[in-house]
Formats: structure tokens, C-alpha cells, sequence
């Protein structure tokens, strides 16, 4: 493929260039469809996303493509794939919430799921207490009407 | 436009929110629906229930029995990005229950596995799971004591079984899936009758159901009992997947009367809404599927030879002034059986 060899520019909302090949850049659906639009010049602005977060996202769009390039023994990489996914969100919550958010700005749909999931699998065993204070969540429950939904979920509480 | 602070749960876009909470396994969504008016009401929505089809998060495992056989098949939606379009695809699986000697264990699930629980004939101790996810079954740990199972039931995560020992006394013993160990649980007051057609699990209690009509139901919390009546007088149901647990009501399918509900408030058993059209039919299996209650049914009519045919159609059930309101959607032919087959199991599996 001749594009393979192209470098595009993708610049993080402090203005840090980092530069990719068009293969990488192209995992972020919304540089796809600038790119398939048209938009030829090798520079984008990436305005949301910090440097940090889009690095980080830089570095799972790479290891998701070079994993997809090889050829054969599948099922290893495949692996390999889910192991580096595992330690990858394996972050504190607010740079889960911010890589989810680049994510679903960016359009990377591999991301975003594992972000989304890693977020269901943190909160589905805890209280509701526990998962306000966590996630710095409003009670926006009175008293009486807290008391009527606890009552009304009671039968499906943990013990 | 500058984003908010991506600091809290609270800056995630609501559709965010949504995609997340869908990835919660359903049993946990009564707990979650408790943190905030926005949880519940993401929670309660038909959009929560899209996103877990396009996910494919739910599937049910349907059993049938021929004399000692048993056959499995799955109902699963069908592999497609059209959210509007939910085809199911029935299909036979090839489970192969390790334990030879166990012909008919009881059987329940909690969240993606299934536990099979032996001792229905000859007591044990032994507990098989089956991972969904996979198709593939490890043993389990072993109960305290070989009982004869009478019934089983999950409330929480935990598995109570009640059964009889060498002294023939009614004990409940309870495997917490969270520990992965056996404990004990509060012997019964009332030690008679628990052996049931059907188990299910109502307000935190098991509760063996009797074709007879007669209901024995356990309190898990402190081992007090109290008996439940079903409609009786003649032979009214007699489908031990016939009756099922949703959102904590119970309903029972009767052939006379149609689908039914507890009203465990006013005691007393009350037809459901808005589905007097659906014609009459004799054997069923119901089970959670997408926030709806899938109702399959067997059909000898119209078909020659040796088998019969399978349908399913989904009613959404909803809570109403009147009492519970159904909704049946166009009935579909999941696939032919042979005659022989009869329901067994029908389970609820959620990732």
C-alpha cells in the first residue's frame, strides 16, 4: 500500500504535534472520515484531548494495528491483544473517564468499550452510597422518595 | 467549544452513561437504580435494553427431556448492526453434563453460568458450572453433606439448596458464588412438602411451587416459612417452566386463564392485562430476555411426521394503576423438536 508509508500530525489542544502513520491515524474514525472527506493536509487538530490522553490513545490505536498486520498465529495475539487491553485501562478513574471521553470524541469504538466496561465492572458490586461517593454522584433522591426505591430494590440487594 | 472538566462520572455525556451502565450485568441493576433519579431512569428505559441487544448480552438456555436424554438449545440475538431489526436465532448445543450417574440435577443460573446441582434421585454432594461464555463445565466445590435435593433457588448471589440428610431433617445449605464456598443457611421452620414441580425466587425467599396448587416459600434471611396459594381446582398448570420470577412478581402461565401475577401485596393472583387475544396453549417455558418476558410454547398441530414445533413470542410487562399490562409482540417459529421432547429448563443467562 503506498499510504502506509504517509505521516499525519495529530495535534493535542496544548499544540504538541505527534506524529503517526496514516494506518494509526486512521483507527480514530473521526480522522478517517476528515481524511476520506478530503482534508489533505498532514496536520489535524485534535482541540478536545490533551497531550497525555492523546498519547495514551496514540499508543492503543498503534498496538491495536501492528496486532492486526500480522499475519497467522491469530489466537496468540489475540491473547496478547486482551492482556494489553487489561493493563492498559488498568488506570485511575479520572484518566479512565477522560480516555473515555477522547474516545467517544474520536470515534474509537475498541476504546470506548473497553472504557465502558472497565467503568460496569468497577461499580456493579458496590452500594449506591459507595458509588456516589466514588464517582462524585448527586443524590438527587429526597429522604421519602430514597426510601420507596431502596424498598421497592430491596429483593436484589447483596446481603 | 472547551470540554468540561473531565474530572467526575457526572461529565460523562448521558449516552456515555447509557453504554456503560448497559455493560452492568442485569442483576446488579436494582442496587444501581438506588445511586440517582438519572441511574434509574437510564436503567428503567427501552434504550438500556437496545444497547445490551446490540451487545448481545442475554441469551436463554432451554433444555428439553426424552425419557432420560436431555437436549440444550440457546435463544441468542442474531449477529447484526441493525439495532431496529432483533432477530433471534434458536440453536442446539452440544452440552455434554460430565456427571453420567446424575440424570436430571436442578438447575439454575446467576449472571453467565449455570449451576447444576445433584442429588435428585440419589443424594450427593456434587455441583457441576457451566460457563456460557465458553460451553464448557468444571466441578464445582462439594456441598457439606450428601442431601437428596428438593429445591433450589438463587437469591442474591448466592445458590440455596434444600434438601434431606441421612436423618431425614430439611436443611438448607447456601453457596455464596462470590466466596466460592458452602455455608449454611437457617434451617426451615416448616419441614415438610419441599419437594416442587418449580422453584422460583420471590422476596428474598425460595419458593417450591406444586402442581397440586400449594406453594411452600423459605425465608432466606431467618429460615421462616409461610405457604402461597395458587389458583386451584383442576389440573391448571403443569409446566415446570411454567412459572417465572421477573423483576421480583411472580407469573404463572395457565391454559384456562392465560398469564397470570401475584399480587403479593393484596394476596391474590390476577390475569395480566391486554393479552386475552393470544390463543390458548398447554406446554410453556418463560424467561427474562431483554427487559421482556420471552414466552415460548410448543405447537403439535400442523405438523406431521415426528416432530413439533417450537415458537416464542416477547411480551413487555409493565406495571399500571389496573395492575401489570402486557404487550405481545408477533409470535416467531424458533425450530421443530422431535414429539418425544418436553420442556425442562428454561434460564435466564446474562453477562
Amino acid at each position: 500500500m503506498s499510504e502506509s508509508n504517509k505521516k499525519i500530525s495529530l495535534i493535542s489542544s496544548e499544540g504538541e504535534a505527534f506524529e503517526v502513520s496514516e494506518a494509526v491515524a486512521r483507527e480514530f474514525e473521526i480522522v478517517a472520515h476528515m481524511l476520506e472527506d478530503g482534508c489533505s493536509g498532514s496536520s489535524i487538530p485534535i482541540t478536545t484531548v490533551d497531550s497525555n490522553i492523546l498519547g495514551k490513545v496514540i499508543e492503543y490505536c498503534t498496538k491495536h494495528v501492528e496486532v492486526g498486520n500480522v499475519e497467522g498465529n491469530s489466537e496468540k495475539a489475540e491473547k496478547d491483544l486482551e492482556e494489553f487491553d487489561k493493563r492498559f485501562i488498568a488506570v485511575e478513574m479520572n484518566t479512565l473517564f477522560s480516555l473515555i471521553l477522547a474516545a467517544n470524541y474520536l470515534n474509537v469504538k475498541g476504546l470506548l468499550n473497553i472504557g465502558c466496561q472497565k467503568v460496569a465492572d468497577t461499580i456493579k458490586d458496590m452500594k449506591p452510597e459507595e458509588v456516589r461517593s466514588i464517582f462524585n454522584i448527586e443524590n438527587d433522591y429526597t429522604p421519602a422518595e430514597e426510601e420507596v426505591v431502596r424498598k421497592e430494590n430491596e429483593w436484589a440487594f447483596q446481603p | 467549544m472547551p470540554p468540561p472538566p473531565p474530572s467526575s462520572f457526572s461529565s460523562l455525556p448521558v449516552d456515555i452513561v447509557l453504554e456503560i451502565l448497559a455493560r452492568v450485568p442485569k442483576r446488579f441493576h436494582p442496587t444501581l437504580s438506588c445511586v440517582s433519579k438519572t441511574f434509574r431512569s437510564l436503567l428503567r428505559s427501552p434504550e438500556i435494553h437496545k444497547t445490551r441487544s446490540l451487545l448481545r448480552r442475554d441469551s436463554l438456555f432451554i433444555c428439553f427431556v426424552e425419557k432420560t436424554d436431555q437436549q440444550w438449545f440457546t435463544l441468542r440475538r442474531a449477529e447484526n448492526n441493525n439495532p431496529t431489526e432483533e432477530k433471534n436465532h434458536f440453536v442446539s448445543i452440544d452440552l455434554a453434563f460430565p456427571c453420567e450417574t446424575e440424570k436430571e440435577p436442578s438447575v439454575v443460573a446467576i449472571g453467565p453460568e449455570i449451576f447444576f446441582i445433584c442429588g435428585s434421585f440419589y443424594p450427593s454432594s456434587a455441583m457441576w458450572v457451566l460457563d456460557s461464555r465458553t460451553g464448557t463445565f468444571r466441578r464445582g466445590p462439594s456441598s457439606r453433606a450428601a442431601r437428596l435435593c428438593k429445591s433450589v433457588g438463587v437469591v442474591g448471589s448466592k445458590v440455596y439448596v434444600i434438601g434431606s440428610y441421612r436423618d431425614d431433617e430439611i436443611h438448607v445449605e447456601a453457596f455464596d458464588t462470590k466466596t466460592n464456598t458452602w455455608e449454611l443457611a437457617p434451617v426451615p421452620e416448616d419441614q415438610d412438602w419441599w419437594s416442587s414441580d418449580a422453584t422460583v425466587s420471590l422476596n428474598r425467599k425460595v419458593c417450591a411451587l406444586h402442581f397440586s396448587g400449594d406453594a411452600n416459600c423459605y425465608d432466606t434471611r431467618d429460615g421462616s416459612c409461610e405457604s402461597l396459594d395458587l389458583p386451584k381446582g383442576e389440573r391448571l398448570w403443569r409446566s415446570r417452566t411454567g412459572a417465572y420470577v421477573m423483576n421480583n412478581v411472580l407469573y404463572v402461565y395457565y391454559t384456562r386463564f392465560g398469564l397470570m401475577w401475584y399480587d403479593y401485596e393484596m394476596r391474590l393472583w390476577r390475569v395480566v392485562n391486554g393479552l386475552s387475544h393470544l390463543n390458548k396453549v398447554r406446554s410453556v417455558a418463560m424467561a427474562e430476555y431483554y427487559g421482556k418476558l420471552a414466552f415460548l410454547w410448543e405447537d403439535e398441530v400442523g405438523v406431521s411426521g415426528g416432530t413439533k414445533e417450537v415458537w416464542c413470542r416477547m411480551i413487555a410487562l409493565e406495571r399500571s394503576e389496573e395492575g401489570v399490562d402486557g404487550i405481545a409482540e408477533a409470535s416467531q417459529l424458533l425450530g421443530s423438536v422431535p414429539r418425544g421432547y418436553m420442556l425442562q429448563h428454561c434460564l435466564y443467562v446474562s453477562d
